[in-house]
């Protein structure tokens, strides 16, 4: 179960996202909100890369007070990924699979099923902008997660990547029970998943 | 928006940001290690010799070459690919603004020019005046040419070479060893820059403990005031960390990993310095001075990197925290301070830092 109590982030006094409480048990969810509605911000929060007021529990786990377990249960994709060009993706996914304790046999799997196995000695910095995203991907699943949050996941991926990823959602959903966070404007592609519930991120406030 | 402005905010702005650390050490040197009558003497030095006023200005063409492979490198990244249509104005336009852009990039070195000058034609040495003019005015010209020429040619393939591949293939690069990949990749002038005063500031201090009566501390001196210059490596390995790798703040690593991921990254970007104090250590002094000697420059250098963690600041604001910090250090050293309680003190600085990492970052 996922707990965000008493959430505020502010940029120069103004307040993005404000969330009294909140709490969500296994499932896929989806945030839409216009652009600049403070998506990003609060998926970036709950990761833990940026400050924010309050707390954000998952199974009773802080990410203030226990930042380190909270890491292992909780990964992350950006909606525009970056990394440094000069490295290759064996370089990072041995790295990050290493400190999410991913089998060398998940990580194997990842690359290899997002197609990116031909480009593994490839630097970063000669990616496309789908390459790169499904980079960001293959780490988002590494280890063994209790939840994912997903950034724009089906942004610049082509048709054929979008269904291996929704598959991917939801066999990692029903065979772990992973709960999935999920922001997206593509309607039409990643209307396949059956969403538990869809909340809306308006005015700092998120309703559902 | 008026084009001029543009220029000044794609290139100019971010040409100076991006090389900030090499002007703090620059400033370091010209303000903080010369003073106004050694520049005077320097500047009429050079002015005299047209031996030394043609080294004065293959150095600073250094510095321009390097300003001009950064426009050529901003012109062919893709989030400047708007920059194209330029071409598309006339010809004498664009001359026009990249020579402005050029003037504004060559600003530090064109002003040290005119004051080298002012002394060539207070000392009638008007053929070095005219080497020092022509260099300030062609210096300027020229490289709009080459700008203009790259806007009309089409952008390099980034496909991968085949050589690179197969390097990669067979290596795994680890943590510690990005950062310095990085440097050496994309800031070669910063890190030959600092490591040159470094080693310069310690190697002289070791070589003057044998010309009169000192002890540990004027070794001591050099190392604290030589290992300074690392600080603005740290803050750029910092910046590289938050601006690169913004993943790094999703990932679960323990006190011990943190502590000896950035351990091993100082320690190699230490190792210039290490062969110096190995080099040129006085026999007179014990083994275990030299070993603490070591140990206290790096650990300096990882406090710098813990003081940027504890909040996020510019150079401007960390250099003056530095120097106060340097200040109590030196004072330290000048009363006999042992070098390993210094350690210590820093070392559980450290330490309390790396505890509250995440606590830093999240709250």
């Amino acid at each position: 179960m996922i707990v965000i109590k008493d959430f505020s982030k502010t940029y120069n006094g103004k307040t993005i996202v404000a969330i009294k409480l909140l709490e969500l048990s296994t499932g896929i969810y989806r945030i839409e909100g216009k652009n600049g509605s403070g998506k990003s911000t609060l998926f970036k929060a709950m990761s833990g890369i940026i400050p924010f007021e309050g707390d954000c529990l998952i199974q009773h786990i802080s990410v203030k007070k226990q930042p380190v377990a909270y890491r292992k249960i909780l990964n992350y994709c950006d909606a525009e990924p970056i990394f440094p060009g000069f490295l290759t993706l064996k370089d990072l996914v041995i790295f990050i699979g290493g400190a999410k304790n991913a089998p060398i046999n998940q990580q194997q799997y990842l690359v290899d099923h997002f197609g990116m196995a031909p480009f593994i000695n490839q630097a970063i910095g000669t990616y496309s902008t789908g390459m790169l995203k499904k980079t960001a991907l293959i780490f988002a699943f590494l280890g063994n997660p209790n939840v994912i949050i997903l950034d724009e996941p089906f942004a610049a991926l082509d048709h054929d990547t979008i269904h291996i990823l929704t598959e991917l959602i939801q066999k990692l959903h029903h065979s772990k029970d992973t709960t999935f966070l999920i922001s997206s404007h593509i309607k039409d592609t990643d209307s396949r998943l059956s969403y538990t519930k869809t909340f809306l991120l308006h005015d700092t406030h998120l309703s559902g | 928006m008026k084009i001029t402005g543009l220029f000044f905010r794609s290139y100019t702005k971010p040409f100076y940001q991006a090389h900030a650390g090499f002007f703090f050490i620059l400033l370091y040197v010209a303000a903080g290690l010369l003073r106004g009558t050694e520049h005077i003497f320097i500047a009429k030095y050079t002015a005299k010799d047209t031996f030394l006023t043609l080294i004065a200005i293959s150095i600073w063409s250094v510095y321009i070459l390097n300003s001009i492979l950064y426009i050529r490198n901003t012109l062919t990244q893709k989030a400047y690919w708007y920059m194209r249509q330029l071409s598309l104005y006339p010809a004498s336009k664009q001359f026009y603004w990249f020579s402005l852009m050029q003037l504004t990039l060559n600003l530090p070195v064109t002003i040290y020019t005119l004051f080298i000058l002012t002394f060539t034609i207070t000392l009638n040495q008007y053929v070095n005046a005219g080497l020092l003019a022509g260099f300030t005015v062609l210096s300027v010209l020229t490289p709009p040419f080459y700008y203009m020429a790259l806007l009309k040619k089409t952008y390099p393939d980034e496909g991968a070479s085949r050589m690179s591949q197969f390097i990669n293939k067979k290596f795994t690069r680890p943590y510690p060893v990005w950062y310095f990949s990085f440097l050496l990749g994309k800031k070669p002038l910063l890190l030959l820059l600092s490591k040159a005063v470094s080693l310069a500031i310690i190697a002289a201090s070791f070589l003057l403990y044998g010309t009169d009566d000192y002890d540990w501390r004027i070794l001591g001196l050099g190392v604290l005031l030589g290992f300074n210059g690392n600080m603005v490596l740290m803050f750029d390995y910092f910046q590289f960390e938050r601006k690169q790798l913004p993943v790094f703040r999703n990932l679960p690593f323990t006190f011990f990993k943190r502590i000896s991921y950035q351990a091993i990254a100082v320690l190699i970007i230490s190792i210039p310095e290490y062969f110096v104090m190995l080099k040129y250590f006085p026999h007179e002094e014990s083994v275990l001075t030299l070993i603490y000697l070591m140990i206290y420059g790096s650990v300096l250098t990882w406090m710098f990197l813990q003081i940027m963690m504890l909040r996020e600041m510019p150079l401007d604001k960390i250099g003056k925290i530095g120097f106060y910090l340097i200040l109590i250090q030196l004072l330290l050293i000048l009363a006999n301070t042992p070098l390993l309680i210094m350690i210590l003190i820093m070392g559980i600085f450290i330490g309390w830092v790396q505890l509250r990492y995440y606590r830093l970052i999240s709250n």
